[in-house]
């Protein structure tokens, strides 16, 4: 009896061990997985885009009339006072049909200044307006009887009215200077007079940007001389695509990269540019673009005007949002959903998503901070598979 | 004689059952290597005899465009036999059925059919007609996997215009037996494919009139191949010529050789490794057979045989056994070498296929297997000869009756009786002990060898598809576009992640070793695609220096900290010299990385774009597809999980063949070892048990005594046999080491379980046929047979 309860003993103690055996060998591993924590904090929107800088009050000085311009001794880079001459023309002799032109040239320069000096008195007093509305907000915010969605709106409309009146201060300036500039080529044309050299003068204090040519050469009325501004100051202009343009709003945030320093750059959105132009893509395909400008915060002076780089505008961004990385989420249905590792198991969870940007996207249900999820889910997986993480380092 | 010979039928009838167990293991041995060996040969030949019959070139070159007048000074290249010049160009096709755009390698052939090299094989249809410029001749591979028949239309942009092509027929040409798009590693068949078209209506459409851009060149058979490639170069260098380089270069020729090279493990290593353990175990099994005939040998000899008598009779036996192994073995190998040859011959795309057989090979099987038959039974009878027959008449004397190792450390108090009986037979015959365990953990180990490919294969997908690429789509540019294009992809629907890379084709050369290939511009923080080494382990891309794989390196002789020569073969051309900083050991393909910016300064650019890796939402997929076909600055796109089936169907299905045969052989191999073992060991023992039956055990009792033996036996050799299986599988992976993958040592829980379960299987079913033996044992009949 003894002997036979011992024998059984062993002999299932064998048998167990063999089923033991298989039944391990049998239990498929645990997949291997890359994984990343649910996290909430911080996330932003962007529209990618190249720009380009430009100096701002940028001023194109063209020839008053058609004659032999003599070389112009100025060089890129060189300061020159208002009213320093900065290239002699000897006038061609006109016929009446150019007189007649060059009269009406200066007409169109004097009504273009005075429209631009009627849309800046306009924009002063829009400015007015604004900020008067602003103070009013913020009073009744302070006693918390507005909303601080009004306030901001408030404060971007005074801001967007500040950008108005600077650009049309800007054009009256450019339209002086263009009605200077046809009155002098007439006043040297007037027949009887000694003196035939018409001299260009910087309409502005300013820097030189460029000179197209520098030698002596026959112009034509009209063909740009020298390129200055009159401030340090650049801007970015940012080609976007029209459909990505309309997300974009004057008082954004955008964070320059790729400008060949170290540190990101931060600017604003001054300008949507109302009317947009159309254009071949790199890839060949024509699409509508639209200029969007940028005002730096602060430029680093070795950053000169037409030099390229990267600008990332938020269209949007939240202090407390709950993300996931994008590499997560796969298709199931219509709807997003993530792998889920719960005690040592993938579990396919819908998730309902937000905002997205090319690294992360908002959660905005299915999913809580702290939880983790598998990134890159291979085809191995499925819901209730065992997976192991992948320790990083 | 004729007693001898009765009584040789005689045996051969009364252990039929481990005859033919024995019989097995000889024709696996004898059909996996005429199998594997020939089929592999075969596969040799007709690549061979194709190539032959369709004059493959030797060298080939591309430039950008040379005028016809250089022709003549290439044709006076020492060495040269024949030149061949001719207009190759990459179209965007508009497949119907197609989702992606698919990308068309257009090859200009006369307007009249006449002998040339890489000459065409036109599977259907006509040759063109040169009235109409549109009609094109399509290979076989891409009509096929896109269902293409003649008359079909395909819409093509050529040179910036839209152009229907016709089908007029089907072709094949040595040249392309695999067609790979150069950026991929696998062959896409549904999204790159060749095609052959006038050479006027090429050269109208592309302004090459009196000129080529594509020139191949057979050569005669003492020629100096480095020379004329160097000629060559010397010759297109002002005509843009992007580096001359021989059939080892040549992307379907590589492919192919090294598909065919993959075989030649399977076809040859492996096969030697089963011949040689079916060899070993049938020496060891007829060796035990023979002796348990030792009372036969003493009564033969008693009646007056001599000993060579004796031992030609048993000689005879072990042949008669290889005979009937041969019997089964051989014809089952010829008629499976030709299906296999047929399956892979359709594999490759090979339309030649040389059916042959190397009887030098075979009679070598077959002397294997004989030898060591013969070898087996002649030392067992030896033994018993050299035995006067009065001696060994009787059984053979227990060498000793000291108490042994296991009795002095007192365990023998927790045994039964029939425990302590075992533990005495093992401890004594450890000789027999030692050759059972090393016999069945050979079968272990085979089991083992054999499935071990399947966990490689899988763990290559693994690392190449789940850890490497990650990416949705790849977007191939035709020319190398600005960075703004990272926008522009970026913005179109479903694209969620962009990550851009540069290709840059470049010569490498360190010492007098040279190589074509490119280099790969890659983001420091990408996420789609990462360098990955073969054990999944992600390398960073270092901000300076080259990272080239392993293969490559191997090709150079170089190693980290070693400059080597960059030869830039686009744009502006620059050479230097660039430090190995790293090498990573990828299992695909033969690879060189560097961070963007370090490959943008070699190239004197600011960063461009070859084409970019793409995160896509699969709902917007089709949309971007559509899209993506009417780009024109889109050469290409191929899809994460296209190329995956692309790999399943290729190098996987070729592993695949090879890997199932190994497994079927090897199961037969073990089955048969482990019954042999058992029945052998009833055999020997059927005395003993008959004695102990008569004083009083149980047949229980009994069959437990020698199943316990048998199953100790098995279980000691299940980790022995892990243990040499695993040193097999490290044997062979060092042979799998070609330019397109290399095996990478592992295996799995799964390849163990297997093992381990067809034996213990094979083990219960021995158990159970030699149990049905004990059980019928005639205990008169056994004991008395040596009165």
């Amino acid at each position: 009896m003894q002997k036979s309860k011992r024998r059984i003993l062993i002999y299932s103690v064998i048998a167990i061990a063999v089923v033991a055996i298989v039944v391990m060998a049998l239990i498929p591993d645990p997949v291997i997985v890359d994984a990343a924590t649910v996290e909430r904090g911080p996330m932003r929107v962007t529209v990618n885009e190249k720009g380009e800088t430009r100096a701002k009050d940028r001023f194109t000085v063209t020839a008053p009339v058609a004659g032999e311009l003599r070389r112009i001794e100025l060089r890129e880079g060189m300061e020159v006072g208002q009213g320093d001459v900065i290239a002699q023309i000897e006038p061609l002799p006109l016929d009446a049909r150019q007189r007649q032109e060059l009269t009406a040239r200066a007409d169109a320069a004097a009504s273009a200044l005075s429209e631009a000096r009627s849309l800046a008195d306009r924009a002063q007093s829009t400015l007015a307006l604004a900020q008067s509305e602003r103070r009013r907000i913020e009073s009744l915010a302070r006693e918390e009887i507005a909303s601080d969605e009004a306030l901001e709106r408030a404060r971007t409309s005074e801001q967007t009215a500040r950008n108005e009146l600077e650009a049309a201060r800007s054009r009256v300036r450019t339209a002086q200077a263009e009605l200077e500039a046809a009155r002098s080529g007439l006043l040297a044309v007037e027949p009887g007079r000694s003196n035939r050299i018409v001299e260009v003068r910087a309409p502005v204090e300013g820097e030189i940007l460029r000179i197209p040519e520098r030698s002596a050469r026959v112009v034509q009325a009209g063909e740009p001389l020298i390129q200055l501004s009159d401030s340090h100051e650049i801007e970015i202009v940012v080609e976007m695509l029209s459909t990505e343009a309309v997300k974009v709003s004057s008082g954004d945030l955008v964070i320059i990269d790729e400008w060949g320093g170290d540190e990101p750059l931060r600017g604003t959105v001054r300008l949507v540019e109302p009317s947009g132009f159309r254009k071949i893509s790199a890839l060949g395909i024509e699409e509508q673009r639209v200029n969007v400008v940028v005002d730096l915060a602060e430029a680093p002076p070795a950053l000169g005007d037409g030099y390229r780089v990267e600008a990332r505008v938020v269209i949007w961004s939240g202090q407390d949002v709950v993300h996931v990385p994008i590499s997560a989420l796969f298709r199931k249905a219509e709807t997003w959903a993530v792998f889920v590792v719960e005690d040592g198991k993938a579990v396919a969870r819908e998730v309902g998503i937000g905002h997205q940007n090319d690294v992360q996207a908002e959660v905005l249900s299915g999913l809580d901070p702290g939880e983790t999820v598998i990134l890159h889910p291979s085809n191995d997986l499925a819901d209730g598979v065992r997976v192991e993480v992948r320790s990083r380092g | 004689m004729r007693s001898l010979d009765r009584k040789l039928f005689r045996d051969i009838l009364h252990l039929r059952g481990q005859v033919i167990a024995v019989a097995l293991v000889v024709a696996c041995g004898i059909s996996m290597l005429v199998t594997m060996w020939s089929a592999y040969q075969m596969l040799l030949r007709s690549q061979q005899s194709y190539y032959a019959s369709h004059r493959f070139a030797h060298v080939f070159a591309h430039a950008r465009r040379a005028p016809e007048s250089v022709e003549p000074s290439i044709r006076k290249i020492p060495g040269v036999a024949a030149v061949r010049t001719r207009i190759v160009v990459d179209v965007t096709l508009d497949i119907t059925g197609l989702d992606e755009p698919a990308t068309g390698r257009l090859l200009s052939i006369p307007e009249h059919r006449r002998p040339m090299l890489n000459d065409l094989l036109l599977r259907k249809g006509r040759w063109i007609d040169p009235q109409r410029p549109d009609d094109v001749i399509v290979s076989e591979i891409f009509a096929n996997a896109n269902r293409l028949e003649i008359g079909d239309a395909i819409g093509a942009v050529i040179n910036g215009t839209w152009r229907d092509l016709r089908v007029v027929g089907v072709g094949l040409s040595p040249e392309y037996v695999y067609e790979i798009r150069p950026t991929d590693l696998f062959p896409d068949r549904k999204r790159f494919g060749v095609m052959w078209m006038s050479r006027e209506a090429l050269a109208a459409a592309w302004d090459m009139k009196g000129a080529f851009n594509d020139v191949t060149l057979t050569l005669a058979p003492d020629a100096d191949v480095d020379e004329v490639v160097a000629s060559l170069d010397r010759i297109l260098e002002p005509w843009g010529g992007t580096g001359a380089y021989d059939r080892e270069e040549q992307i379907s020729h590589r492919f192919l050789s090294d598909e065919i090279a993959g075989n030649r493990v399977s076809g040859t290593i492996v096969p030697m490794i089963f011949l040689g353990i079916a060899a070993f175990l049938i020496h060891i099994v007829l060796t035990r057979l023979v002796q348990t005939q030792r009372d036969q040998i003493a009564i033969l000899k008693a009646f007056g045989y001599t000993n060579f008598d004796v031992g030609l009779h048993f000689i005879e036996l072990a042949l008669v056994v290889v005979a009937i192994g041969t019997a089964i073995g051989l014809p089952f190998g010829i008629w499976l070498a030709k299906q296999i040859a047929i399956i892979y011959a359709e594999f490759f795309n090979l339309p030649v296929l040389v059916v042959g057989y190397d009887p030098v090979l075979i009679s070598a099987g077959i002397g294997v297997s004989a030898l060591a038959a013969i070898l087996g039974a002649a030392s067992a009878v030896r033994k018993g000869v050299s035995l006067p027959p009065a001696e060994a008449m009787r059984p053979e004397a227990p060498p000793s009756f000291r108490p042994g190792f296991i009795e002095r450390l007192g365990l023998f108090r927790y045994l039964h009786s029939s425990g302590r009986i075992i533990v005495r037979n093992l401890a004594r015959r450890r000789g027999k002990a030692f050759m059972s365990i090393f016999g069945i953990a050979l079968a272990v180990s085979i089991l083992v060898v054999g499935r071990f490919m399947f966990d490689a294969i899988d763990w290559m997908m693994e690392v190449q598809f789940h850890r490497s690429q990650r990416e949705d789509v790849n977007v191939i540019f035709n020319l190398p576009r600005s960075w703004s294009v990272v926008h522009d992809l970026g913005n179109l629907p479903g694209v969620m992640r962009v990550e851009p890379y540069r290709a840059a084709p470049v010569r490498f050369r360190h010492e007098n070793r040279s190589r074509r290939a490119s280099i790969m511009g890659l983001p420091p923080d990408a996420d789609l695609r990462k360098l990955v080494d073969q054990h999944g382990e992600v390398t960073a891309i270092p901000p300076r220096g080259l990272v080239l794989n392993r293969k490559l390196a191997e090709i150079l002789g170089v190693g980290p900290g070693d400059l080597v020569r960059v030869e830039v073969l686009e744009g502006r051309r620059p050479r230097e010299d660039i430090l190995v900083a790293r090498i990573v050991d990828e299992l695909m393909g033969i690879s060189a990385y560097m961070h963007q910016d370090a490959l943008a300064d070699l190239l004197m650019e600011t960063r461009s774009v070859s084409g970019a890796w793409l995160a896509v939402d699969p709902l917007e997929q089709n949309e971007l597809s559509e899209l993506l076909k009417r780009m024109p600055a889109v050469g290409g796109v191929s899809l994460r999980e296209s190329v995956l089936q692309s790999f399943q169907e290729t190098i996987a299905q070729n592993l695949w063949i090879s890997t199932f045969m190994m497994v079927f052989f090897a199961c037969v191999i073990a089955v048969g070892m482990v019954y042999n073992s058992a029945r052998i060991a009833l055999s020997e023992r059927g005395r003993e048990l008959a004695s102990l039956r008569v004083l009083g055990f149980t047949k229980r009792e009994v069959a437990v005594m020698l199943f316990g033996e048998q199953a100790i036996l098995t279980l000691v050799a299940i980790p022995v046999g892990f243990a040499i299986g695993y040193g097999l599988a490290a044997l062979i992976v060092g042979f799998y080491d070609s330019e397109i993958y290399r095996i990478p040592l592992v295996i799995s829980k799964k390849t163990w379980g297997f093992a381990f379960l067809v034996i213990v299987a094979s083990a219960l079913f021995s158990g159970a046929l030699i149990y049905r033996r004990i059980r019928r044992l005639d205990l008169v009949e056994v004991l008395k047979t040596r009165e």
